[in-house]
């Protein structure tokens, strides 16, 4: 982290939008879009960790793919420690890139099943002993150093995650992207990994963008969160201000459509939200929620609604905020009892 | 001394265990799988009732056994031991012509991914109206309005439209719903909704979870609910079986059992799921250590004990079943 100071972020992601031809024309020229990521603004300090959240097709994936420069964006920047990924040539492009890891959902087949995973982990691991550093990755994440002469089918679910998560830290990097790094394990599993990931965020100072549809999960691990709809971040700001106070319908929509794990919250009924996220092929005009907002107006139609920062840090992309309920969208519990009986 | 099973009547069952008489009654199940490696012993020994209009959730860790329950329950795997009754008659004992029959008009089922059980080259009412024609004696055009009104009840706007397309048309979500009108069409005592939920965003699950819950209410359907997802389990269950692998080791009301789970597995398992409603406290997460052991590899006496903080020399013995007062608990702890 040579150049970032406490005032200089470490990834500054300005204007960023990623777009796909979907088809193109008997000239193969691109006769149909996708804007998968609209515009996109975000800062994430050292040490920080970022939540992204959102349904799915939402852009989470294609935001982190594009901030890695593995899709060209088409338009707008990413500032890694202070360089330019756009400009940078590919060899200054790779060493950032080794500084900025990813981990991904499917642990399954993110593993060579033909090589051991000591061989996997040591392709990212540079200089001294590797073979040293891949016995003390494994260890790091909770495996034996006597683990890396197996292959993948001989672990779990759990324990590949646990590998991908070691194969991703041998380059040292700074930035760890998470893409529903825990979503496909057992509720068990998934909080020992999250222990871990918080133990490499305390120990090694690492920054997260933890990507993920869980908003439980989000809430338990993320310091800020960014509500993703449609392409575009339709509400940031601190983890705890936007669960205990969200702004933007859909944001509330979302955190109450999740089922809480006490049955006799279950009767709170939540305002459920109707029909399905429409086509990214043809999203709707101005603001891109309002066809399943239940206090979208005219004006929503027509103007597309920007990010206005609020007082707590944060930031809401609604014309309706001022007329708009708010608060938490559950009750709190009457006792600590009651919330966590074990 | 693991499986003692009292009958129907007797305070044993779950369900009977409050008067009324089970739709659907499971009795020492045991299901195994053939394999090259050998064979995997996926069941090893489940008892549960449902009674009609309620919700039976079994809830587990990946690998459990919970599916193969849920196949077991239609007959669509061979059953090794034990016994599945509809209404009281034994699946078992039923032939093939008969099973036809029961299956879709007394119980029918939804899976995970609704994809994979429509067939992609027919159209949704090509495939409504056959499913309806196979139970009910009716002609095309009444099987027909069938189907359109079954897709109304379960909220696809414009069914007659809808009707005329394919499955690859529609959101995950609608082919969902086409699916629950599907198993429903025939008015089937028992609903089998197996992760119905568990590929789809939480703001159409939300919608799907509502919808199971009135048609439960309205047409008094029993439904055993399969998931991993602790929340769906609190928001739908009457009962809850928490699976472990390959059997129940808990099984409670649904408020009994997150207020005072006794199982520590059940205890792990409630504590490890992170809470959107709450801020998180400071420190780890709960986390069950390790991860749940492969069929055919338990350890001796109780599954759980390589796991548990609280095992003793006594639970490599088998875990005696305790029942009682409306639930049931199969650990040394509670004896
Ligand atoms: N290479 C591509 N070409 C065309 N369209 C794409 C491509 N990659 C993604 N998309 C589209 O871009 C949109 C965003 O996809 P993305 O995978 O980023 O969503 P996501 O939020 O990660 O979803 P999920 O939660 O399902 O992982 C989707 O509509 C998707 O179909
Ligand atoms: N057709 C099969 N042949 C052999 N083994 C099988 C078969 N189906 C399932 N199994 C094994 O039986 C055990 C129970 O599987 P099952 O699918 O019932 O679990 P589950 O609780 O539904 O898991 P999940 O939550 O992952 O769906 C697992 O160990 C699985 O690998
Ligand atoms: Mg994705
Ligand atoms: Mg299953």
């Amino acid at each position: 982290m040579s150049d970032a100071t406490s005032d200089t972020p470490l990834l500054r992601v300005a204007g960023l939008s990623q777009r796909f031809a979907v088809s193109r024309d008997i000239f193969g020229r691109p006769s149909q879009w996708l804007e998968a990521v609209d515009r996109v603004d975000l800062e994430l300090a050292a040490g920080e960790t970022l939540g992204i959240v959102g349904e799915s097709g939402c852009g989470k994936s294609t935001l982190a793919r594009t901030i890695l420069h593995l899709h060209r964006p088409s338009a707008g920047k990413v500032i890694f420690d202070g360089v330019d990924l756009g400009s940078a040539g590919p060899a200054r492009l790779r060493q950032m890139r080794r500084r900025m890891q990813i981990v991904m959902q499917d642990p399954y087949s993110a593993l060579n099943p033909r090589r051991t995973i000591g061989s996997s982990i040591a392709d990212g691991v540079t200089g001294g002993d590797r073979r040293a550093k891949v016995r003390a990755l494994l260890e790091k994440v909770g495996l034996s150093a006597g683990d890396a002469g197996r292959y993948p089918n001989e672990f779990s679910g759990g324990q590949r995650q646990r590998i991908c998560i070691a194969r991703a830290l041998g380059p040292d990097p700074d930035l760890l992207i998470a893409d529903e790094a825990v979503s496909a394990l057992d509720v068990s599993v998934q909080a020992q990994i999250l222990n871990l990931l918080a133990g490499l965020r305390r120990d090694f100072g690492l920054s997260f963008l933890f990507i993920s549809h869980n908003l439980a999960v989000v809430r338990a691990f993320c310091d800020r969160v960014a509500v993703m709809y449609l392409g575009r971040i339709v509400e940031t700001g601190p983890t705890e201000a936007v669960f205990q106070d969200p702004r933007h319908p859909y944001t509330r929509a979302l955190i109450s459509a999740v089922p809480i794990p006490q049955p006799g919250r279950r009767r709170e009924r939540r305002r459920l939200l109707a029909g399905d996220v429409p086509s990214p092929l043809d999203p709707p005009s101005g603001c891109r929620f309002r066809t399943r907002c239940p206090h979208a107006d005219e004006g929503c139609a027509r103007t597309a609604p920007v990010l206005e920062r609020l007082g707590d840090a944060r930031q809401v992309a609604c014309l309706r905020l001022g007329t708009l309920e708010r608060g938490p969208v559950w009750a709190a519990p009457v006792s600590q009892a009651e919330a966590r009986p074990c | 001394m693991t499986n003692e099973i009292s009958d129907h009547t007797g305070q044993g069952g779950a369900a009977t265990g409050r008067g009324r008489a089970p739709v659907l009654s499971v009795r020492d199940l045991h299901v195994r799988y053939r394999t090259d490696d050998g064979d995997v012993p996926a069941v090893n020994g489940v008892s549960f009732d449902l009674a009609a209009r309620e919700t039976y959730a079994i809830v587990g860790e990946s690998g459990c056994g919970k599916s193969t329950v849920a196949l077991s329950l239609l007959a669509l795997v061979p059953v090794s031991a034990g016994e599945v009754s509809l209404g009281g008659r034994n699946l078992a004992s039923m032939r093939r012509s008969e099973l036809r029959r029961v299956r879709g008009r007394e119980i029918a089922m939804i899976f995970q991914e609704p994809m994979t059980s429509l067939n992609p080259v027919l159209t949704l009412g090509h495939q409504l109206v056959e499913t309806i024609r196979l139970h009910q004696p009716l002609d095309r055009g009444a099987a027909r309005r069938r189907a359109i009104e079954m897709l109304e009840r379960v909220g696809i706007s414009d069914p007659a439209r809808r009707i005329g397309q394919y499955p690859h048309e529609l959101s995950g979500g609608m082919r969902q719903r086409v699916m629950i009108a599907m198993a429903l069409s025939c008015n089937p005592r028992i609903l089998v909704a197996d992760e119905p939920t568990t590929a789809l965003d939480v703001t159409v699950q939300a919608q799907i979870l509502a919808l199971l819950d009135d048609l439960r209410a309205e047409f008094g359907t029993g439904i055993v609910l399969i998931t991993h997802d602790i929340g769906v389990v609190a928001e739908m269950a009457d009962r809850i079986g928490v699976m472990y692998a390959g059997r129940l080791v808990e099984e409670a009301a649904a408020a009994d059992l997150f207020s005072d789970p006794r199982h520590p597995y059940t205890r792990g398992l409630l504590a490890s799921v992170p809470r959107v409603d709450l801020a998180p406290r400071d420190g780890p997460l709960v986390a069950l250590p390790g991860s749940p052991p492969t069929p055919g590899r338990l350890p001796q006496g109780c599954a759980f004990r390589t796991r548990c903080a609280q095992a003793m020399d006594v639970c490599a013995k088998p875990p005696p079943e305790l029942r009682g007062a409306d639930r049931m608990v199969r650990c040394w702890l509670h004896v």
